[in-house]
């Protein structure tokens, strides 16, 4: 897939917790948007994220921001339906991250699982998957878990 | 302990999300049941294997009479478990079903502390103890989080 070029939606169910969160530079957050806290400065981005960056949310609604710091809302918690690369009912359980060495993007259908390619450092969690959506077997639904990356050594950090 | 046999009772706190499951096969999953997804990713009760992740907290008595009948489960929140032996310098640590201890169930008072467990490959992580009730001392309020198993080489995994 690619990084994302319009909203997408993705369902949820129960309360989520919104944030604003600022943005590293001018950049278009679509609706959807799986948003990641850059390594160096610790500033939201979209697009294609990079080694040492974490996930820290779902962008809520679309924001073209033009500047440095600009807010930008994200969901940091909750249950959520995506439709990440493949979802099968065996994969219930297991951690969905993107892939930091193949082709990582804001867009939730890059998400992988394990079976998919071997953790490896940096790579950056996304979430737990806890079902196939009954209604839509092409997702899942994640328990989505903000700040985490991988390490060969001692797991997710 | 062993399996339970008849619902039981687990004050919450706190709006749940509640997500409905696909079981593995016919059984009777009691409200308050633990609830564990198999190697194939589909919903259990009774004794988890090796590979077993927690689902979560089963939402209402359901007798499933074939594979792919929905359960409702609770996904998160937080929970009065009555795990073993809740004591006050257990706040912090995990809330585990042992499985290397062999004989843990989908009743709470199968599960128990990190400490107590002496984690292994496997574990089932059920959640976070934050507090013993005030009011009733054999139960710890747990926050729990689905999907997480211990590795000795890499923590929970």
């Amino acid at each position: 897939m690619a990084a994302l070029t319009a909203d997408v939606d993705h369902p949820h169910k129960g309360p989520l917790t919104k944030l604003a969160v600022k943005a590293i530079g001018a950049d278009t957050f679509y609706k959807g948007a799986l948003v990641y806290a850059d390594e160096a400065n610790g500033k939201a981005q979209v697009s294609v994220p990079a080694t040492g960056d974490v996930f820290i949310g779902i962008c809520a609604e679309q924001v073209v921001a033009t500047a440095a710091d600009d807010l930008v809302d994200i969901y940091v918690d909750g249950l959520w339906s995506l439709n990440v690369t493949t979802p099968a009912v065996a994969d219930v359980g297991l951690a969905f991250f993107m892939n930091v060495d193949g082709t990582p993007t804001d867009n939730a259908n890059d998400a992988i699982q394990p079976g998919d390619a071997a953790l490896a450092n940096t790579d950056i969690l996304i979430g737990k998957l806890l079902a196939i959506d009954s209604d839509d077997s092409t997702r899942g639904w994640f328990r989505i878990d903000v700040g985490w990356i991988y390490d060969d050594a001692i797991g997710w950090i | 302990m062993a399996v339970m046999a008849a619902d039981a009772l687990m004050p919450h706190k706190g709006t749940p999300t509640k997500l409905s499951v696909a079981c593995t096969g016919a059984d009777t999953f009691y409200k308050n049941a633990l609830v564990f997804a198999d190697t194939a990713g589909t919903a259990q009760v009774s004794v988890p294997d090796a590979g077993d992740y927690f689902l979560g907290i089963c939402a209402e008595q359901v007798t499933t009479t074939a594979a792919g009948d929905l359960v409702d489960i609770y996904v998160d929140g937080l929970f009065a478990i009555a795990f073993e032996t809740p004591a006050e310098a257990d706040v912090g640590d995990v809330c585990v079903v042992d499985i290397s201890d062999g004989g843990r169930t989908d009743n709470q008072t199968d599960a128990m502390t990190g400490a107590d467990a002496t984690l292994a490959n496997n574990d089932i992580l059920i959640g976070k103890i934050l507090a013993i009730d005030a009011e009733e001392t054999t139960r710890g309020w747990v926050q729990i989080q689905p999907g997480w198993i211990y590795s000795a080489a890499l923590g929970w995994v």
